[in-house]
């Protein structure tokens, strides 16, 4: 009889129960996937962040040191391109620049900006862009020899206004050469002995010369700020110096001014702003290349040879002895601010050289970016 | 009689308070539950706009170019601003040039243009690089303006797609010693943000200076009379309200709201709930001097 009553009962308590659950599932289930919607598209947002630092990243390191003027200016103009080294940030955010040359003074770095899952598949992307170009030294060399005061060439020594490019240098691109004068100058020019005097023409005296206008655009003060090597003595003996396998120049050894005329050498393409603060001396054998600045006196002897322009703002004393010669190729320019005399002597050699000039200037070039409109978001 | 089965009013009774109470039960559950579920919805539209608010507007502002100095006021992007609006050139696009440019004839590539969409006549104007005198040094370098009158998006440069830009009035300056091919080229428009009121709330609005649109609303809703603010400052991190050219970054205070009254806290209270974030804008052209 009991069983009979039971089976017999009716009632909708389990079914209303059934359904509130349902219905109490499907809300919050709904809060659940909103909740979700909302976490994942945080991530995502978070993660196209850190694309876009990547990118950053990867710009900043192209315009910090990675890239070089020589890279820039071995592409083609109007669509040559160079893809770059990754740069990682960890966390899986990686930034990969490329650089394409626009025209002969412009070019675009463009990196793509990546957040990556840990087997490398990209979970976000962002493409950032800067237009660049390259910040040089504004230096206009007039003649082989320019200097304010008294300017004294004797013995043996010579200086040529006779554009001259550096045997080594045939297959580098040159400009067309255009010879300038030989010594210009605002003071008093003394030629003795056997010295040699030449260029178009060989001498001229110019009253307007002046420290200010030496230069031809820039200000010694502007090429001091680009320095990349500031010596802190004196210098006996120059000579390229390499680290690693396979070789790199190593930037920071004093006496490392590069190897003009050794073209194999990792420094072949090294182009240092060289700053001295006060009386430099330069003494022994070697060579270098790149723009020498000292604000002071320059005192070279030895045998040594330099390729690029020099700018002093005292005077140069160039003593070649005897068989070691002293080379200067690019030109020398003396603002005697202190009234120091300029003298060459011995076998002093000082040639004007536009191919040694273009070089130094364009090799010791950074990349900065255009001064407005230079960042760009890209998006193909 | 011994044979009939039922139920006595009592038990009836008792059955039926039993039932009233437990759907009484299970009907303030489900309000519950969808109230809550309500809310969170809401909450996540509210940070949803907030946040997508912070992300649209900073890629508006970041690529804007500000110069110090009058000499070149044509190169400032920021044209007017207030505490709740801002008129400023948004970049749509970047190309190359691909042929010799005339007065009123420029051509970029089209394979290589890069934006966020095509360009349009009526709508965008470009800036051109021009190489300064020395081309040397960059210090002289400029943009030229150059509007647009036409946009032929059919056009060559010999085998190449191009866009061809009709320039009027023409530009003198645009020559082939001036513009070299492969000169960048920007194209933009003239864009407003602002707080934009309509139907008793407030929103995002943004419209097309230069398309001469009416603003419409992008995101929101937003609170009314604050929902959108911007500042303005310069490289002191001062304000540079009345110096737009001095702009180096934009500060700008989003506060959204729910669209409906939400409940709130543990009590069953409605209302409508606010949210509010502060992003800074780095104008990255505006490094100048």
């Amino acid at each position: 009889m009991r069983a009979s009553r039971v089976s017999n009962e009716g009632g909708m308590a389990l079914a209303v129960a059934i359904f509130a659950l349902v219905v109490i599932g499907a809300l919050v289930a709904g809060t659940f996937f909103a909740g979700r919607l909302e976490q994942q598209t945080g991530q995502n947002t978070f993660y196209v962040g850190q694309a876009a630092e990547g990118a950053e990243a990867a710009l900043a390191q192209t315009l910090g040191g990675s890239l070089s003027s020589s890279t820039m200016l071995d592409l083609a103009t109007n669509g040559g391109s160079t893809t770059l080294g990754t740069v990682s940030l960890g966390g899986n955010v990686y930034g990969t620049p490329t650089v394409t040359r626009l025209t002969n003074s412009v070019w675009l770095v463009s990196a793509l900006g990546e957040r990556r899952r840990p087997d490398g598949t990209p979970l976000a992307q962002r493409q950032l862009g800067q237009l660049i170009r390259l910040n040089q030294a504004n230096i206009k060399v007039k003649a082989g020899l320019t200097a304010i005061g008294k300017v004294t060439v004797s013995g043996n020594s010579t200086v040529s206004g006779f554009d001259q490019t550096p045997p080594q240098w045939v297959d580098e691109d040159c400009p067309t050469p255009d010879s300038v004068t030989g010594v210009l100058y605002n003071g008093q020019l003394t030629q003795q002995g056997s010295a040699v005097i030449k260029g178009d023409p060989n001498r001229q005296q110019d009253n307007t010369l002046t420290a200010g206008n030496m230069l031809g655009g820039g200000t010694f003060a502007q090429l001091k700020a680009m320095a990349t090597l500031v010596l802190t003595s004196d210098i006996s003996g120059l000579g390229p110096v390499t680290v690693g396998n396979p070789p790199v120049c190593n930037a920071a050894v004093q006496n490392n001014w590069g190897a003009p005329t050794d073209t194999s050498s990792a420094c072949f393409d090294y182009f240092p702003i060289i700053y001295h603060n006060g009386d430099l001396s330069v003494s022994g054998t070697g060579e270098g290349q790149g723009i020498l600045l000292v604000e002071g006196n320059l005192n070279v002897q030895g045998r040594i040879d330099f390729y690029g322009p020099v700018i002093v703002t005292g005077g140069v004393n160039i003593r070649g002895t005897g068989s070691d010669d002293v080379k200067f190729y690019g030109g020398v320019m003396a603002q005697d601010i202190t009234l120091d005399d300029s003298k060459l002597t011995g076998n002093a050699m000082v040639n004007y050289s536009s191919c040694a000039i273009k070089r130094a200037i364009q090799g010791s070039a950074t990349p900065i970016p255009l001064q407005e409109r230079s960042w760009v978001q890209l998006y193909n | 009689m011994r044979n009939r089965r039922g139920f006595t009013l009592v038990e009836l009774m008792i059955g039926m308070i039993i039932m009233l109470v437990v759907t009484g039960a299970v009907y303030k559950l489900l309000t519950t539950t969808q109230r809550l579920s309500r809310a969170q919805a809401e909450r996540t539209d509210l940070q949803s706009n907030v946040r997508t608010t912070s992300i649209v507007v900073p890629n508006e502002l970041r690529e804007i170019n500000t110069v110090e100095g009058s000499a070149i006021a044509s190169q400032n992007d920021i044209l007017a601003a207030s505490g709740t609006s801002i008129t400023y050139r948004a970049m749509r696009g970047m190309g190359y040039v691909c042929q010799s440019p005339t007065s009123t004839d420029l051509r970029i590539t089209k394979s290589t243009f890069d934006g966020t969409r095509t360009p349009v006549a009526g709508r965008d104007s470009a800036y051109v690089f021009m190489e300064g005198a020395d081309p040397d040094q960059g210090s002289d370098d400029t943009w030229q303006p150059v509007p647009i009158s036409a946009v032929d998006p059919n056009s060559t440069c010999g085998a190449t797609a191009a866009y061809k830009f009709t320039i009027n009035p023409s530009v003198a300056t645009l020559t082939a010693a001036n513009v070299p091919v492969g000169t960048p080229v920007r194209v933009y428009e003239v864009m407003q943000l602002s707080l934009y009121a309509n139907g008793g709330q407030s929103w995002l609005g943004a419209r097309s200076v230069s398309a001469n649109e009416a603003s419409q609303p992008v995101l929101g809703p937003l609170v009314s009379g604050t929902g959108l603010s911007f500042e303005y400052l310069d490289k002191n991190a001062g304000n540079s309200m009345g110096t737009l050219n001095g702009v180096k970054t934009v500060r700008m205070t989003v506060r959204g709201i729910t669209d409906d009254a939400i409940v709130t806290g543990a009590s069953s209270a409605m209302a409508h709930v606010q949210d509010s974030l502060v992003s800074e804008v780095q104008l990255r052209n505006a490094f100048r001097p």
